[in-house]
């Protein structure tokens, strides 16, 4: 890293520091002076806090306290629609719901802030320091009267990177929602109170918190009643007793995912170059990360760079026309999942039709409302990231496969030798496997992959890169990482593995698995890399299994 | 990544966010970066300072950006000089606003301090 980047970071760092000082007052005095607004309200005063808020939304989001930022933007829309109507006087409803926020407010003071990617990237790199490998906000609220199985599930759920908050009765709900700010809400259906009346509580506190997050209802019932009902009150999904707690998991990986994912990636070529920084900007607004490229001939190097999942193309280009590039684009393996979409004023329909022939997944036609484009492209990238999951996975776990995670090992190992850094390459084998199949069935040894395949998945970085081998082979390549760092959080996994009940046809199981460690330096090649993560592997299992070497 | 000959002013009544954009401009892009915490104090040193690039923040007590930007364009040696704004506000209706404005750029904030200096690298040499 160059010099004034250096410097910039640790100045970064200090007013950080300083930031984390100074906000709680910041969020107290905006506190007081809403309760004088709420006795003696003036117009000046409320326009001064106006701003204030604004500016909190703004600070916050710049030094990564999210809660803190939005929730002072829904105080910013709030003060901003009372000032709009021009009166002074605050309703009680408007007192509550801003007593409501301020309280959120306050509450997020505890919040630890998130570093800009980049920012944090290059942190990372001066201190090597980590940050948590799980968020924290992986909380999950489960509300059901028996003890036992909020026990269990809690603790099943929690292998998977889950923190759950168990709750026995249906009393203060909306207490502990506000608290514990879950992801989920599981509930029960039946309880002392009533055959439904965990459907009638999510019912009642949908009338008094303006938010509450997805419900899975879960139930000893399995009649259409119930289900109707859950249906009734904003289910999300439905699972009876026993519950199957791996489609359970995946239900939490689907409905947590849609908030967490990693931005779509769209490459916009446009020789126009307002409008393409325009449609761009458009873009980034509802959080896609872009790209924008205005010579054609830059294309290759552009997408081999930024890995687009969605292409916008104009059709008129200079030097060469979309449907070509198109064409060449389909004839490169890597990009048969990318969507192109080409984006022209041309209406002439046999256009139209020569740019899907060359391999255009759709046409639209310029201009576009923001709206409608925004939607279209979104509505296409996401489309684009579920077929290309499917593509370059194993069919069984979700993992990468073989010759993808290949393919990924040649381009992180170049690039840490580029930035001179540590690589991590780590096998993993699950012991004594057959056994699995042979003791426990058909079926049985799937259910263990797909459930260490899950567990990683929810373990490791996003930047970290799991692939399965086949059989019961598994290798995980850690990019920037410290061979010391690497050893605890393989060992970490081992051991939570470990800890997983499996069960199969109702008897319950448990597996471990073995790991070798190999890293660079000092491998100087991929060869060694591999060859030396294989070797310890095998001295993990000479040593007795269910470790890491 | 020091271009030293370029002058930036940067217009934003958050002190925090000054501070930040000083760091990211001045340490990490080596411009001559001038701060203002409002448009009247920007317009009244803008026109000796003659910038190569305007950063304004949007909404502003008494004097927004997109008024600051139009005080600005009324000064004849500034009426073509390239300007940008900052918002946090991404709605579509009014980013197309402000390139009606003669914006360059409307830059999402939070922005990101490291690499700020590259984008507004880039609107120079674009604008040059």
């Amino acid at each position: 890293m160059n010099q004034p980047q250096e410097k910039a970071l640790l100045e970064l760092q200090t007013l950080r520091e300083k930031y984390a000082e100074k906000l709680p007052g910041i969020v107290k005095q905006i506190e007081s002076e809403f309760k004088s607004q709420f006795t003696q309200p003036e117009k000046s005063s409320l326009e001064e806090i106006y701003r204030r808020v604004h500016s909190l939304s703004g600070s916050g989001a710049t030094f990564g306290y999210t809660t803190i930022s939005k929730t002072s933007r829904q105080l910013e829309d709030t003060i901003g629609v009372l000032l709009q109507k021009n009166t002074l006087r605050i309703t009680k409803k408007d007192q509550a719901t801003i007593s409501k926020l301020i309280n959120k407010l306050t509450d997020a003071l505890n919040e630890n802030p998130v570093q800009n990617k980049n920012d944090n990237a290059l942190f990372l790199e001066l201190t090597q320091l980590r940050t948590p490998e799980l968020p924290s906000s992986r909380t999950i609220i489960l509300i059901d009267d028996e003890l036992e199985f909020c026990k269990s599930l809690s603790l099943q759920l929690s292998s998977y990177g889950y923190s759950v908050k168990s709750v026995v009765s249906l009393d203060y709900l909306e207490e502990h929602l506000v608290k514990e700010k879950p992801l989920v809400i599981i509930m029960d259906i039946m309880f002392p109170e009533g055959n439904l009346a965990g459907v009638d509580a999510i019912s009642q506190t949908r009338l008094s918190l303006e938010h509450i997050p997805p419900v899975i209802f879960i139930s000893q019932r399995d009649d259409l009643q119930a289900r109707l009902a859950a249906t009734r009150a904003g289910g999300s999904a439905y699972f009876s007793k026993p519950i199957d707690v791996m489609r359970l998991i995946d239900m939490l990986d689907q409905l947590i995912s849609d908030s967490t994912n990693a931005p779509y990636r769209v490459l916009i070529i446009e020789d126009d170059e307002q409008l393409a920084y325009y449609n761009a900007r458009l873009l980034e607004g509802v959080g896609i990360q872009t790209k924008v490229i205005t010579d054609p001939f830059k294309l290759l190097e552009a997408s081999n760079h930024f890995q687009p999942e969605l292409i916008i193309m104009d059709l008129y280009l200079p030097g060469c026309d979309g449907i070509e590039l198109a064409e060449i684009l389909r004839q490169q393996q890597g990009y048969v999942g990318t969507q192109i979409i080409f984006y022209s004023i041309e209406t002439n329909i046999n256009k139209h039709l020569d740019a899907l022939r060359a391999g255009g997944d759709d046409f639209l036609v310029k201009p576009l409302k923001p709206h409608y484009f925004v939607t279209a492209i979104e509505a296409r990238a996401k489309r684009s990231r579920i077929v290309s999951s499917f593509m370059i996975s194993d069919s069984l776990t979700g993992l990468y496969n073989h010759g993808m995670l290949n393919e990924h090992l040649q381009r992180e190992f170049k690039n840490a030798m580029r930035k001179n850094e540590s690589l991590i390459y780590a096998a993993i084998d699950l012991d004594h496997f057959k056994n699995v199949n042979d003791t426990h069935g058909h079926g049985a040894g799937d259910m263990v992959l797909i459930s260490f395949s899950r567990l990683m998945r929810n373990r490791f970085r996003f930047t970290d890169l799991i692939g399965r081998y086949g059989g019961e082979e598994f290798s995980i390549i850690l990019p920037n990482t410290k061979i010391e760092k690497a050893r605890e959080l393989l060992d970490e996994l081992r051991i939570n593995f470990s800890k997983i009940e499996h069960s199969f046809n109702k008897k319950k199981f448990t597996v471990t698995c073995s790991i070798g460690i190999a890293s660079t330096p000092p491998c100087k090649t991929i060869e060694s890399l591999q060859e030396a993560a294989d070797t310890a592997l095998y001295k993990a299992k000479k040593a007795g299994r269910n470790c890491v070497k | 990544m020091t271009d030293s000959d370029n002058k930036i002013l940067y217009v934003e009544d958050e002190e925090d966010i000054r501070t930040v954009a000083r760091i990211s401009l001045e340490t990490v892009g080596g411009f001559i970066v001038k701060i203002c915490a409002s448009g009247k104090e920007a317009l009244q040193v803008v026109e000796d300072f003659k910038p190569d690039l305007i950063l304004l923040d949007v909404m502003m007590p008494d004097m927004d950006g997109p008024a600051t930007l139009l005080e600005i364009r009324k000064i004849a040696s500034l009426k073509n000089v390239p300007a940008a704004f900052m918002t946090a506000k991404v709605q579509a209706n009014e980013i197309e606003h402000f390139y009606s404005l003669g914006a360059v750029d409307v830059i999402p904030k939070p922005f990101d301090p490291m690499t700020l200096a590259e984008r507004v690298g880039k609107l120079l040499k674009k604008e040059a």
